[in-house]
C-alpha cells in the first residue's frame, strides 16, 4: 500500500472545521429559542459559552442540564418539535467534533451507528425505568470502549506474548527434537 | 491504548448526567450520556486509524556512533526518526541498554516530534562503564492524540560492544617477528633416576648395583643396567619491574599492563609444567616483593593475586594526567572518582603527608596511618640502581638450571645491560622481555616519522643483549602499534628492522 496516498487524506485539524459545531450550536439555540422563548435563549448562550470554554462534551452535558431545567421551568412537553430539535443540534455538534479532520467513511459510520445505537437503547429502556435505562446504558458505553481497545490491541500486535506462551521450559512440545539429538 | 486525565474527566462527565437522569428522572438528560458515549467511541476508533497509519510510516533508527569501544569511553547515538505527517504527538525514547549512563539530562534523551511533523532527530552522548556486548532495546514510541496514549517499541536494536581497557593484543617477539615466550617439556642430556626407562646399557665398573635389571641381564646373558629418563623441573624466578618508568602509556596498556599480561603466562606456563616458580617485584626504591620458589597451589594464585594488584611505583607521569601511587599492589581502583581530583593546595597536602608519615594525632592521622604505614614498606631498600641491586639479591640462591625472567622496559639501557650480566653471573638462563619506550610514547604525526628509527635503535640494543651467552631478549608491546611503526616509512619498509640492524 502507498504510504503516502495513505495519509494524504488525514490533514492535521484545521479551524475550518470547527464552522460545523458553530452551524450546529446555532441549530440549537434557535430550536432553544422556539421552544421555550427568553428561557430558552438564555440555555442557547450559556451552551455556547460552555463550548467555547471547555469543548463539545462539556457544552452537551451543560446543555442537557438546561434542557431538562427549561422543560420543567415552562411546562413545555418533551414530544415538541423544538425540543428534538435541541436533541438534534447536540447530535451535530458531537459529529462536527468529530469531523474536525475529514473523517474516513468508518469512522463516520461508527459515529452514526454508535449515536443512533444508543439514542435506540435509551429510547427501549427508559420506558421501563430511568434508573435501569442509565445503568444499561452506562455499561453498554463501557463494553463498546472496552471492546474497541482489546481490537486496537490485536490489530496492533500488541497483545504480550508471555499471556499465551508456555512460562517454564515443561510446557515446550517434547515432541520437537532438539538441533543436539537431530544434528 | 490508554485513557489520558483529560478523558477520564469526559468518562466523569458522562457518568454524572446519567446519575443526573436518575437524580431529574427524566429520561432526556441520558441523550447527553448516549451522546458523550458515542462521542468517546468516535475519538477511541479514530485514535486507533491514526496510531495504525503512524506505526506503518514510522522507522525509528538508533545508530551508535562507534559500536566497539573501551570502558569509560564516550560515545554518540543518534536517534532518528521519519514518518508521514501524522496528527499524533509522538515521544521517542531510546532504548539505550541498562549498563550505559546517558551524559546529558534525562529530557534531552527523548525526541520529541510534533503534530505534522515529517520526524526529527537527537544525538545522546553515552559512557560505558561496564565491559560486555550490550544490545539497545528497541526504541519506545509514546503517541498520543490528547485523549488516548499509547506505547510501541519499533525499530532496530544495534550492539554496542565495550572491552575492558587491557591489552588487547600482546606482541612478543623480535624485530616484529612473534615468538612464543610459553615453554614446554624441558630437555636434558642427563640420564638417571626417574620413571621413564629411556635406554639398556650393558654394566660398567661403578655402576651402583641397585639399578642392575636383571630381567634384561637373565635375557641378554651379560650385566646391563638400564636408565630412565630424569624427573626434570625448570625453577623460574620472574622478575617484574613496576617503577614509575613502567607507567607510560594510555590507561589500561602502559607497559606494565603489557609486561603483567606476559609474566601471568609465565605463571600459567610454570604451573601446566609444575615448575617452581618465584616472584622478585622491583619498584623505585628496591624490592617490593619477593616470593621463593614453590610448586604449591597457593603460590600461583599468590603470584597471579600479586601481578593483577601490581600498580607502578610512587612517580608522576606527564601525558593522560598524573598517577599517584604507592609501592606494591594497590587495591585503589585506578579511577576513582573524586580521589585525586580535589583542589586541595599543595602545601596542605604537603603538610597532611608529613603529620601522616610522623603518625599525628588529628582525625586524619589516625584514620589513614595504619593503612598507609602498612602500604610504605619496602622489603629492601637500595638506594642506586634497584633493578640490578635487587637482581643481585636473588643470584646468590640460584642453581644453574633456574630461569629468571626479565620484565621491563627500555629506558635505561645501560642499566638493564648491567643488570642482565648481573643475572647472568650464576650461570643461569635469562629471559629479557623489554617494552620499547618507542611504542607507548603519545606522539605528534611529526615525531611518528621517527619512530621508525627508535625502533631500528632498540632492536639493535634487543640484539645486543640477544647476543649475550645465555640470554634471550624478546620484545613485548601493542601488536597494532608495532605494525604502525613498522609501517612509518614506507622506503625502509623493504629492509626490516633486524635486517636494517644486522647489516649495520
Amino acid at each position: 500500500m502507498d504510504n503516502h496516498s495513505l495519509v494524504a487524506d488525514l490533514p492535521i485539524e484545521t479551524a475550518e472545521y470547527r464552522w460545523v459545531e458553530i452551524g450546529a450550536l446555532l441549530g440549537l439555540s434557535l430550536c432553544f429559542w422556539l421552544a421555550f422563548g427568553a428561557v430558552g435563549v438564555v440555555a442557547g448562550v450559556l451552551t455556547a459559552g460552555v463550548w467555547s470554554l471547555f469543548g463539545v462534551p462539556y457544552a452537551v452535558a451543560v446543555g442537557h442540564v438546561a434542557l431538562v431545567s427549561s422543560l420543567a421551568a415552562t411546562g413545555v412537553g418533551t414530544m415538541t418539535l423544538a425540543v428534538w430539535g435541541v436533541e438534534v443540534g447536540f447530535g451535530g455538534l458531537v459529529l462536527g467534533s468529530v469531523a474536525r479532520r475529514p473523517a474516513p467513511v468508518t469512522l463516520t459510520v461508527v459515529t452514526a451507528a454508535s449515536t443512533l445505537a444508543l439514542a435506540g437503547l435509551v429510547w427501549a429502556v427508559q420506558s421501563r425505568s430511568v434508573t435501569v435505562a442509565a445503568g444499561v446504558t452506562v455499561v453498554v458505553i463501557a463494553l463498546a470502549c472496552y471492546s474497541v481497545h482489546r481490537y486496537q490491541l490485536v490489530a496492533l500486535g500488541l497483545v504480550s506474548e508471555t499471556e499465551n506462551s508456555p512460562r517454564s521450559e515443561t510446557d515446550y512440545d517434547e515432541s520437537v527434537s532438539s538441533p543436539r539429538e537431530n544434528p | 491504548m490508554r485513557p489520558t486525565r483529560q478523558l477520564w474527566g469526559i468518562g466523569l462527565l458522562t457518568l454524572s448526567t446519567a446519575a443526573l437522569a436518575v437524580v431529574f428522572s427524566h429520561p432526556l438528560m441520558l441523550g447527553a450520556t448516549a451522546l458523550l458515549g458515542t462521542w468517546i467511541l468516535a475519538h477511541q476508533y479514530r485514535f486507533y486509524r491514526d496510531l495504525d497509519r503512524m506505526r506503518r510510516t514510522l522507522s525509528v533508527e538508533q545508530t551508535p556512533d562507534r559500536t566497539g569501544l573501551r570502558t569509560g569511553e564516550t560515545t554518540t547515538v543518534t536517534v532518528r526518526t521519519t514518518l508521514e505527517p501524522s496528527p499524533l504527538s509522538l515521544t521517542v525514547v531510546p532504548g539505550l541498554p541498562t549498563a550505559t549512563v546517558a551524559q546529558s539530562e534525562s529530557r534531552s534523551t527523548t525526541l520529541e516530534v510534533d503534530p505534522g511533523s515529517t520526524g526529527g532527530s537527537t544525538t545522546i552522548p553515552l559512557e560505558c562503564p561496564v565491559a560486555g556486548r550490550h544490545q539497545f532495546d528497541q526504541a519506545t514510541v509514546l503517541a498520543t492524540d490528547g485523549w488516548f496514549r499509547e506505547e510501541l517499541d519499533i525499530g532496530p536494536t544495534p550492539t554496542l560492544t565495550v572491552d575492558a581497557r587491557a591489552p588487547r593484543e600482546v606482541h612478543v617477539g623480535s624485530g616484529g617477528d612473534p615468538v612464543s615466550v610459553v615453554q614446554g617439556q624441558h630437555t636434558t642430556s642427563h640420564s638417571g633416576s626417574g620413571l621413564t626407562p629411556a635406554e639398556l646399557r650393558e654394566y660398567v665398573p661403578g655402576d651402583n648395583i641397585d639399578r642392575i635389571d636383571w630381567k634384561a641381564t637373565a635375557r641378554l646373558a651379560t650385566v646391563h643396567i638400564r636408565e630412565y629418563e630424569p624427573e626434570t623441573d625448570q625453577p623460574t624466578t620472574i622478575v617484574v619491574d613496576h617503577r614509575a618508568a613502567l607507567d607510560a602509556g594510555p590507561d589500561g596498556e602502559t607497559k606494565l599492563d603489557y609486561v603483567r599480561d606476559v609474566a601471568l603466562s609465565m605463571v600459567v606456563s610454570a604451573r601446566r609444567l609444575g615448575d617452581p616458580v618465584g616472584l622478585l617485584a622491583v619498584g623505585n626504591d628496591g624490592i617490593t616483593e619477593r616470593m621463593d620458589h614453590a610448586t604449591e597451589p597457593a603460590q600461583y594464585r599468590r603470584i597471579r593475586q600479586y601481578l593483577f594488584d601490581l600498580e607502578p611505583t610512587l612517580g608522576s607521569r606527564s601525558g593522560n594526567g598524573t598517577r599517584n601511587s604507592t609501592s606494591g599492589p594497590s587495591r585503589q581502583p585506578a579511577h576513582t572518582p573524586g580521589v585525586g581530583q580535589n583542589d586541595i593546595a599543595p602545601t596542605t597536602a604537603r603538610v597532611a603527608l608529613r603529620e601522616l608519615e610522623s603518625g599525628g594525632h588529628s582525625a586524619f592521622s589516625r584514620t589513614l596511618g595504619p593503612f598507609y604505614r602498612h602500604r610504605q614498606t619496602y622489603r629492601t631498600d637500595i638506594e642506586s640502581e634497584p633493578l640490578r641491586g635487587a637482581i643481585r639479591t636473588v643470584v646468590r640462591r640460584r642453581n644453574r638450571r633456574a630461569l629468571m625472567v626479565l620484565c621491563t622496559d627500555d629506558s635505561d639501557r645501560v642499566a638493564l645491560t648491567e643488570a642482565v650480566h648481573v643475572a647472568r653471573t650464576g650461570g643461569s638462563r635469562v629471559l629479557v622481555l623489554i617494552t620499547p619506550s618507542v611504542l607507548f610514547d603519545a606522539e605528534s604525526p611529526a615525531a611518528l616519522e621517527e619512530s621508525f628509527d627508535r625502533y631500528v635503535a632498540f632492536e639493535e640494543f634487543r640484539r645486543k643483549l640477544d647476543r649475550l651467552e645465555g640470554v634471550t631478549a624478546l620484545e613485548v608491546g601493542p601488536r597494532e602499534q608495532l605494525a604502525t611503526v613498522l609501517a612509518t616509512d614506507h622506503s625502509r619498509s623493504s629492509v626490516s628492522p633486524s635486517r636494517g640492524v644486522s647489516d649495520g
